[in-house]
């Protein structure tokens, strides 16, 4: 696949494949966190107290992986955009926000 | 018409099985005697065919018209250990009930013995064994009712042998020359040799139909395979031959029965045995292997045998299904993927352009010189 | 491998989780409101429908088993009958296990889809839109639409003779806007031959980029069925070059792949990798052997949601290879690769009990789709270097 510079989304880079699983095990956590959130009810304060734990747990270690990585291949930061990952290539992407 | 070796007659519905499969009617002694006319039609059969007939025998004496018409040709008698008598070259079948009876039998009586050992007796397999090993030119073991065997019985079988692997050791060292089905077989076998129902031999059965094997006539008469009128069809044959077993096929567990009828019992298909097999053959390997290992150096007859390799499974279905293809050696390989057909699927890039490299080598190699 | 330096061919969208993904089907109702000509659910009724009790079961097994179910990925399969017929049900089945994977830590919580192939008739009902909003970052939906109306109402038929496309078209623009990369399977059967090229067209122009088409696996092609079908293909693939559709849409008919002889012994299909569970709590290789899929022979059942999976039963799925079940023909068959076939309807169509028997009733309709190929690939390649020539 041929680099594409558009005018919101840039090219960064890649990360390892190994690297890639480590966030998309903490994306997919995040993501089933989440909607484990809609499912709880009143009445089950542990497991709702556990989710919320859980959630900062793994918001904590997601962003400590983009902090890690971006200093690792010196990615470049904007303000008004973001880093993102496409799973399947491993790509790294700044995207406007 | 294809060519049988053998034919399996039963003389009576409620004849001995000498096999894994029970006989109800045996029990109760249910007598359904094969009719005089039919048994005459199909020695004629067997004798046009080039087959050579094994009987089946009831506990009932059979009327001397029979005796007769039996005796006119070659042919091997199983018979209950009720029937002993003094015939070596009948072969006498100990079922459940009768495995008291052992002791009986004089010592140096030189019997070709099979013991059908129900799992609740498993325990006593070591036991059972001594009293009757002296007795037997040949010791055949049945294990009943592996399709309700649980790990424990497995364990407490592994144990058994553990024990008999010593009293073979010293009976052979002794010079004593006894066939044992579980433990010499495989030391002398250089390949499989099965039960092979329906590809060497076929059943008979009162009823004046063809079966693959006593089991599947008294499972169920409808599994005929066919008569004397209208002649033999195995539907989908193919799958009792060992090329068609994906399992069975590369397993060098060759004294293994290889039994369809459990096959078919417990995983629903002929070609497929279930994991109770396999690990009873295996653990019957391994004995072999053991005993071969123990007398090669002291006795000069096992010399010449090929050693036994070491395996790390005792189920085959484990090397099939989750060892990694690359590590195969050429060998395997070839017999894991028969007839040229070669999986690329686990390979990287380089080992794939490195089989294409070997493959032309070879026939390069085999072109004729310039 | 075609040279991509010219022109770029879109491929169907990545299965999520792949070979690592352990596929779990709950056949949660065998009731549908349709009554398509060419199921081989020849057994669906209202009465037969699962108990939470069941499911909740099944799960339990499932995650408490982990020695047997290694994977580190589960897809949960929704299927009937028509699934959403039973949301309320899936609803609660899908609750359970996300908190019960959530409370015993189980790997599976970090990799877990819900996947659904519906008739797309109750799609825009409240409950199923509520369901999908509640799940929606783990959710695979595909809508069975056959292609153009007179295709589509051929087949896929209320009881009644009427046909549904007018009741799962109006969800498709919905379904497209929640899942961009939707795929749809169509099936063809012998009537649905002349309307192939439209149909895909059609699909295509609806925005559903990605169309997994394929014959039906049953006896019921005639002569010159293969040759109908071939003239389809050829006028699709020179719609498809002329208007460089394959840039951006993907029909499953045009593979590079296929029309090969065999280069391994392995399986087409999953059955007996995958689990398929039915309203009494039984086991299944697959939903194709479950009761109300055969026809002629009895259901294979490997297991139980109460005493679990039999090994045993398994062992002729997991062992069987394509060699064991093929005939000299087909391992021999120059145009072999990208044949498929169906392990329950073998089975069902086999002439004794064994999944070992290969139905080979698509033969001339498999050698029609590679020769069909072969006059796209080769024009494909054609064009574009005169592209590029003129360049």
């Amino acid at each position: 696949m041929t680099q594409k510079i558009q005018k919101n989304k840039k090219l960064l880079g890649k990360v390892t494949e190994k690297e890639r699983d480590e966030i998309k095990a903490l994306f997919e956590r995040k993501n089933g966190l989440s909607e484990l959130f809609k499912v709880v009810t009143d009445d089950n304060n542990v497991l709702y107290e556990r989710i919320v734990k859980d959630m900062g747990e793994t918001t904590t270690k997601a962003k400590q992986w983009w902090d890690t990585k971006s200093k690792q291949y010196n990615w470049e930061n904007i303000k008004g955009y973001s880093w993102e990952i496409d799973f399947n290539t491993c790509d790294i992407f700044l995207v406007k926000q | 018409m294809k060519k049988f070796e053998y034919l399996i007659v039963l003389l009576d519905n409620s004849a001995t099985s000498f096999c894994y499969y029970d006989n109800p009617s045996y029990s109760t002694g249910n007598s359904d005697l094969i009719s005089l006319n039919l048994l005459k039609r199909i020695i004629k059969y067997a004798n046009k065919n080039s087959m050579y007939i094994n009987y089946l025998y009831p506990k009932q004496k059979l009327p001397e018209t029979y005796n007769k018409i039996i005796e006119k040709d070659e042919h091997i008698k199983i018979l209950p250990i009720e029937l002993r008598s003094k015939n070596n070259k009948a072969i006498y079948v100990i079922n459940p009930d009768k495995i008291k009876q052992i002791k009986n039998i004089p010592q140096n009586a030189n019997l070709n013995l099979i013991l059908r050992l129900p799992r609740q007796k498993i325990k006593d397999l070591s036991e059972i064994f001594e009293l009757s090993i002296n007795k037997c030119q040949r010791f055949n073991l049945i294990l009943l009712d592996i399709e309700n065997f649980k790990q424990e019985d497995l364990d407490i079988y592994a144990q058994q042998l553990v024990n008999i692997q010593k009293i073979v050791t010293g009976l052979y060292q002794s010079g004593r020359t006894v066939e044992i089905n579980f433990v010499s077989d495989r030391i002398l076998l250089t390949q499989m040799n099965n039960c092979d129902a329906g590809t060497k031999h076929l059943t008979f059965a009162p009823n004046g139909k063809f079966y693959l094997c006593p089991a599947f006539y008294h499972q169920n008469p409808e599994n005929s395979v066919g008569d004397l009128a209208n002649g033999i069809e195995i539907i989908n044959e193919q799958l009792l031959h060992l090329n068609h077993a994906p399992i069975c096929r590369n397993c060098d567990a060759f004294h293994c029965k290889r039994c369809v009828f459990l096959n078919k019992l417990t995983t629903n298909e002929l070609n497929t045995p279930s994991h109770e097999q396999c690990v009873i053959s295996h653990l019957e390997r391994n004995t072999s292997k053991y005993v071969l290992e123990k007398l090669k150096p002291l006795v000069k007859e096992f010399e010449k045998h090929e050693n036994i390799p070491d395996l790390d499974y005792l189920d085959p279905f484990e090397f099939v299904t989750e060892m990694p293809k690359k590590n195969l050696n050429e060998k395997q390989r070839q017999t894991q993927i028969p007839e040229g057909l070669k999986s690329f699927e686990k390979m990287t890039d380089r080992e794939v352009l490195f089989s294409i490299y070997q493959m032309l080598k070879e026939i390069s190699n085999k072109l004729p010189n310039k | 491998m075609l040279n991509n330096n010219t022109y770029k061919i879109s491929k169907p969208p990545e299965s999520w989780g792949g070979i690592q993904s352990k596929s779990v089907t709950f056949v949660v109702t065998e009731n549908c409101q349709l009554a398509c000509k060419y199921c081989y659910l020849v057994g669906k009724n209202s009465k037969n429908k699962m108990s939470f009790e069941v499911a909740k079961k099944t799960i339990d097994y499932l995650l408490d088993h982990k020695s047997l179910f290694p994977s580190p990925s589960v897809i949960f399969d929704f299927i009937g009958g028509e699934p959403f017929l039973e949301i309320q049900l899936i609803d609660k089945i899908c609750d359970y296990f996300k908190i019960s994977a959530f409370e015993k830590d189980h790997p599976w919580f970090e990799s877990y889809r819900f996947s659904f192939s519906t008739n797309g008739i109750l799609y825009d009902s409240p409950e199923v839109q509520k369901y999908i909003e509640k799940n929606r970052m783990h959710l695979s939906i595909g809508i069975s639409i056959d292609g153009t109306k007179r295709k589509h109402d051929l087949q896929r038929i209320y009881p009644n003779g009427k046909g549904s496309y007018n009741d799962v078209i109006k969800n498709i623009p919905l379904w497209i806007s929640q899942f961009p990369d939707a795929s749809t399977k169509v099936t063809i059967s012998r009537d649905d031959i002349p309307y192939i090229k439209e149909s895909v067209l059609h699909l295509w122009e609806l925005g559903i980029k990605s169309v997994n088409i394929n014959v039906v696996f049953e006896d019921v092609w005639k002569e010159g069925d293969d040759e109908k079908f071939e003239q389809q293909l050829m006028e699709l693939g020179d719609y498809i070059i002329e208007h460089k559709l394959y840039e951006n849409h993907h029909c499953s008919f045009f593979s590079e792949n296929i029309g090969k002889p065999n280069f391994d012994n392995q399986n087409w299909c999953g059955a007996g990798k995958m689990l398929a569970v039915d309203y009494q709590g039984n086991f299944y290789p697959c939903v194709r052997f479950t009761p109300f899929s055969m026809e002629n022979k009895q259901a294979i059942v490997t297991g139980n949601c109460y005493e679990g999976i039999n090994l045993n039963k398994l062992r002729p799925f997991l062992t069987l290879d394509k060699k064991t079940q093929s005939t000299e023909e087909c391992i021999n068959c120059e145009v072999a690769t990208g044949c498929a076939w169906c392990q329950g309807a073998n089975y069902d169509f086999a002439d004794n009990e064994t999944i070992y028997q290969r139905s080979t009733c698509i033969c001339k309709m498999h050698k029609a789709r590679v020769r069909a190929n072969k006059y796209f690939w080769n024009k494909l390649e054609n064009v574009n270097n005169l592209v590029n020539e003129k360049v």
